[in-house]
């Protein structure tokens, strides 16, 4: 059902159940005694870092022993915050105020425990409220943790202060019951700098296309044309020209027998990279060599430079399939950046600013820090698909000191972290984890320091806490958004619904390629 | 008095033989539906089902459904709902006694539905397919009935309205249905033009109703589907003859006002023996409308004894299929290397295969891939298929069991944790996710006898890889890739070596298992298959070693022997009359196989 309709129903079972329950609001324990022991709450929160505009940070207590619990948190003044029962759940209002009041401060969470109708009191754990809000909405896809076949997906948003999400647009919605009408796939949904009246998304399969939004106002494009391999892939839509930067790949999975942490591998058997002009309807080639795999493009914030990963890997060029297959682990990518002018349309020449491959490493999704001077990567062990690859983990390189770190306080030890993203001030990196079970990527949040140092990351608020241990789908492809999508569906679905326009190819660039 | 006794007596016996009849043909029916279910009491399990129009009668349903785990308590279920159905009809309608064998009509519809349903069970995105239509039938009758007693016209015009407004969300199409019937019930018992015009104004507002209810309340529901939502589907989009009964309810439902308007001018005794036959007519052509393909019937049956944990029965099962499917004979090899027999029996039976006979695509590999790969524990390839399959259709007890099972024995123990407590959340597979969940104790795992096969027989190089899209193919490859060569193992390599005719890697485990057979006869179809090759080769003095090997004087040798011409213009160049000889003189044997049927060794689904 509609959400704006289930939050309604939602708020008034609230208000009835808040009537009903105020006298029964429970009470801190007074006689409780410390037991000495962490708490193993759900999601993990203990000591993490958030933005004071964050929702509540709702949890779930393993104690198998215990009947009831109560949590509160408080401040340093001694406010406090009480929930009961095993899924701590604070009143949404309550946790603003406390947190507008305890900026740049720490919360104290303590839980009690009864056993044996003796209540004890864990070790408390601390929120770390830091000084810099987070970006009101993001966006990510809901699509199942799947391996080629895929069904019901949707691209939706959320307002971060609460637990408000949306659909954006929804396969469902165009797709049907039967085959005659197959649920299109839809992915690569990228925002111009922030802000969501320019944004794009694909559209895959019978109703195929690039769906860009200008100006609030959408139109669909088919990105290929004679003279490049497909249509767009991964995305990224330069920060303040109507240019959006694209990989393009022919992609083949290949199974893994016998390891149960690496099931899968995703390989490019071709991909190259290319930028599209709006305003003129063309397809620019930025690099298409044969023996050079690129992907993953991304704007540096000013719009100067074009990073992306890219591998060079020595074809014989008869079975290429087959030949990437059988040396899979042998497919390592460096991070590349080429100078952009956006007057002339000229690119520079690559610059290699993260060897990866020397270190036996594999970068990729270079994402550069609102002010410029971080890159932040995935770095696994080889290939690009570093979904599927519990080993990989956020690493920062300082473009000023030209020094590399792992952020290993915000990364798990191999656990997939990948798909990441700056907030608009830079202060808040929004990635994707396996960390909760090895499989169901998960939004997570990292607070990243003015002076480039990470902290603890925390999972994305929901009102349920065991709500992604429930969940049979996965997150993926989260984006910061300073606002809210606001074509509506059905405008969407329209677009979607009609002829894509063809794109051109823009021939004078031609001339630099090698294939 | 007399007539309440008559009605009690026809529904019981209606009752009685309903439930007779399911008993005896739809017992795995109902299983393996109900595994394709799933009823948990999470909200991301309600989340799912409530985004359509209609999702009150697909709760219930699925609710309902889980109950034929048990399958006849889940046929006694289904039985006194379809009971409840024919009285609320005959209640709604007001049927008179002699048009009574007409209120079974909709039940007997159902049954007839229901049995009609092929392999697209395997392939269904809805929930609760087995009881959501009667539930959605019973809140219509009910609703019809008690409209019906609102005699003045307006007020139950504005009853049906906001009756309608209400209940679409919940209802879907059983709304619709309730509410066009209520609306123009009035068409028929009332005169006058007006009337009529108002009626047919009633039925552009539903239609305006529901549009609104559509985009307000489900956002992300393709309104195309407006008009059938909460109805069952499942991908026979190439066989909509399937829905016939559904068309036909539908349309009966629409028309019995008229026909008990009209019976009133008729004489009863007309009345009653033309309801009669309707209702009889109904009845004769349920098991002549069901699907009754055998192969159809076996794998349900292979499915739900697998279900079960009644392995035992799969065996008879398969080999009593005359024609069998793919997915069918890859279950009776597994069956048979079990039961030790795999060398000494496998070629006694088919293989060439029979297609699936739908006209909807049907992978074996998508239906039977993520079992038969777990039957061999190749835990990545089984979790791939169940993954598969649970996206393409939804997650349900079967997909979840399976892949519960694939982590657990590749000890992901979070992963794990995740299915298995959905599972522990259901009335009937908590024992079974409980049982599993032992097995996340690593000692306890290590002793697991699956666990200790997997060793045996899924022994390959670090980082092989291999591609899952076909089944019997992938594992045919797999076996006579010798990256070891443990008993067991051996025993699936000499077996796929023959399959595929590889003489090489035949050659290589015939030895080995000779030596390892010293103390007993190598298995039948190992001497059949060593003596042929021999042969092939011509070498006699390799042959006569062979002889010497399986035993000159052994019946297989002998029969071999006997048949030397036979084999040799087989060999070189056989033609239509040989290959039939050899079939009436050597059937289920090795040299049949490969002389006649290895064209249909393996099939690519």
């Amino acid at each position: 059902m509609n959400n704006g309709f289930k939050n309604i129903i939602l708020s008034t079972l609230c208000v009835m159940m808040s009537l009903v329950v105020a006298s029964c609001t429970p009470s801190v324990p007074e006689n409780a005694v410390d037991n000495g022991k962490d708490v193993t709450v759900f999601p993990d929160y203990t000591d993490v870092y958030i933005p004071y505009n964050i929702a509540p940070l709702n949890f779930h207590i393993y104690d198998s022993l215990a009947t009831d619990f109560v949590s509160v948190v408080e401040d340093k003044s001694g406010n406090r915050l009480v929930a009961g029962g095993e899924d701590a759940q604070f009143d949404e209002d309550d946790w603003h105020t406390m947190l507008e009041a305890n900026k740049g401060g720490d919360l104290t969470v303590t839980v009690y425990a009864r056993i044996d109708d003796q209540w004890e009191r864990f070790k408390p754990f601390k929120f770390h409220v830091a000084e810099e809000p987070i970006d009101e909405y993001i966006s990510y896809r809901y699509i199942e943790a799947s391996y080629k076949n895929y069904n019901e997906l949707s691209i939706c948003q959320r307002n971060l202060t609460n637990f408000d999400e949306s659909v954006i647009i929804s396969n469902k919605y165009l797709g049907g019951i039967d085959a005659s009408s197959e649920y299109q796939c839809m992915n690569c949904h990228n925002y111009q700098n922030y802000h969501t009246d320019n944004f794009q998304f694909h559209v895959r399969y019978y109703l195929g296309g690039t769906i860009i939004v200008r100006d609030g106002k959408a139109e669909k494009y088919s990105l290929k044309t004679d003279s490049t391999i497909g249509a767009g892939v991964y995305t990224s839509f330069h920060p303040t020209e109507p240019i959006i930067a694209y990989s393009l790949s022919h992609t083949v999975q290949t199974f893994l027998i016998n390891e149960a942490d690496h099931k899968i591998e995703v390989l490019d058997t071709l991909s190259d990279l290319v930028i599209y002009h709006i305003d003129t309807n063309e397809i620019q080639i930025v690099q298409n060599s044969f023996n050079s795999f690129e992907t993953y493009p991304s704007w540096s914030p000013d719009g100067k430079y074009l990073y992306y990963s890219s591998c060079y890997f020595e074809l014989e060029g008869k079975d290429t399939h087959y030949e990437l297959a059988n040396h899979y682990d042998r497919i390592q990518y460096d991070i590349i950046r080429q100078a952009y002018d956006a007057k002339t349309r000229q690119f520079g020449e690559p610059d290699t600013v993260f060897k990866a491959k020397e270190l036996g490493k594999s970068a990729t999704h270079a994402r550069v820090s609102p002010d410029g001077r971080y890159l932040l990567v995935s770095v696994g062990d080889f290939g690009n698909f570093q979904l599927h690859h519990l080993e990989s983990d956020l690493y920062v390189k300082d473009l000023q000191t030209d020094s590399l770190h792992p952020l290993s306080k915000m990364s798990a030890m191999n656990r997939a972290e990948s798909y990441h993203v700056w907030s608009s001030n830079g202060r808040w990196i929004l990635f994707s984890t396996r960390r909760e079970d090895g499989t169901y990527t998960r939004l997570y949040i990292g607070y990243f320091d003015k002076d480039g140092k990470d902290y603890k990351a925390f999972a994305l608020p929901q009102r349920d806490p065991l709500y992604n241990k429930k969940l049979l789908k996965a997150f993926n492809l989260g984006e910061f958004m300073v606002e809210p999508v606001k074509i509506s569906q059905q405008e969407l679905a329209d677009v979607i619904r009609k002829e894509a326009v063809p794109a051109k190819f823009y021939s004078n660039y031609e001339k630099k390629t090698n294939k | 008095m007399k007539q309440r006794q008559t009605t009690v007596i026809s529904l019981v016996a209606f009752a009685i033989i309903a439930f007779a009849y399911l008993a005896v043909k739809a017992q795995d029916l109902f299983y393996v539906v109900q595994a394709q279910d799933l009823f948990v009491y999470d909200h991301t399990h309600f989340d799912l089902i409530s985004e359509q129009p209609g999702w009150l009668a697909t709760y219930v349903g699925s609710f309902l459904t889980q109950f034929a785990y048990y399958p006849l308590l889940g046929i006694a279920l289904f039985v006194a709902l379809l009971t409840l159905l024919a009285w609320l009809v005959k209640w709604a309608f007001r049927i008179p006694a002699q048009l009574s064998p007409l209120a079974l009509v909709p039940s007997v519809l159902v049954v007839m539905f229901v049995m009609g349903w092929d392999y697209g069970i395997f392939a269904s995105r809805h929930y609760g397919n087995l009881f959501s239509p009667i539930v959605g039938l019973i809140c219509s009758m009910l609703l019809i009935g008690l409209l019906n007693l609102l005699k003045n016209i307006w007020v139950r015009y504005a009853c049906t309205l906001v009756a309608y407004v209400l209940l679409y969300p919940v209802l879907g199409v059983y709304a619709l249905l309730a509410a066009v019937i209520s609306a123009g019930y009035p068409m028929v018992t009332e005169v006058g033009l007006t009337r009529r015009l108002y009626a047919a104004g009633m039925l552009v507002l539903f239609v305006i109703v529901t549009n609104i209810e559509v985009r307000r309340l489900f956002p992300c529901f393709n309104d195309h589907f407006s008009w059938i939502a909460g109805l069952p589907y499942m991908d026979f989009y190439k066989t909509q003859e399937i829905w016939i009964p559904v068309y036909i309810a539908g349309v009966f439902l629409f028309l019995l006002p008229v026909i008990v308007e009209l019976s009133r001018k008729a004489s009863p005794r007309a009345a009653t023996i033309v309801s009669g036959i309707v209702a009889l007519t109904a009845v004769i052509l349920v098991p002549i409308r069901s699907f009754n393909d055998s192969n159809f019937r076996t794998l349900v049956a292979v499915e739900h004894a697998y279900g079960v944990g009644e392995d035992d029965k799969v065996l008879e099962l398969c080999v009593n299929q005359e024609k069998p499917i793919r997915s069918v004979i890859l279950y009776r090899n597994i069956e048979l290397w079990k039961h030790g027999q795999l060398l000494d029996k496998m070629f006694q039976y088919t293989w060439s295969s029979d297609t699936i006979h739908s006209q909807n695509e049907r992978m074996n590999t998508f239906i039977s891939g993520a079992r038969v790969y777990q039957q061999y524990t190749f835990w990545n390839f089984s979790y791939r298929w169940a993954v598969e399959r649970m996206v393409k259709n939804k997650p349900s007890y079967v997909d979840l069991q399976l892949m519960a099972k694939d982590i657990v024995y590749n000890h992901e123990p979070e992963l794990a944790d995740k299915y298995l407590s959905k599972l522990e959340s259901t009335l009937f597979y908590k024992d079974w996710a409980s049982n599993q969940r032992r097995l996340l104790d690593v000692s306890v795992l290590h002793k697991d006898s699956l666990w200790l096969l997997h060793n045996q027989i899924c022994v390959v190089p670090q980082g092989a890889i291999d591609n899952t899209e076909y089944c019997e193919y992938m594992l045919m490859k797999h076996f006579t890739n010798l990256y070891v060569n443990t008993e067991t193992r051996a025993e699936q390599s000499l077996a796929a070596a023959m399959v595929l005719g590889n003489e090489e890697v035949f050659w290589q485990l015939c030895l080995a298992t000779y030596k390892a057979h010293s103390d007993r006869a190598l298995p039948r179809h190992v001497q059949e298959a060593a003596l042929l090759f021999a042969f092939k080769r011509q070498n006699q003095s390799l042959f006569e070693q062979i002889q010497l090997m399986v035993g000159k004087d052994g019946a297989v040798c002998q029969q071999f022997l006997r048949n030397q011409d036979l084999f040799a213009r087989l060999l070189s160049q056989p033609t239509q009359s040989d290959m039939t000889t050899l079939a009436t003189l050597c059937p289920g044997t090795y040299w049949n196989y490969y002389l006649n049927e290895s064209h249909n060794m393996i099939v690519y689904d």
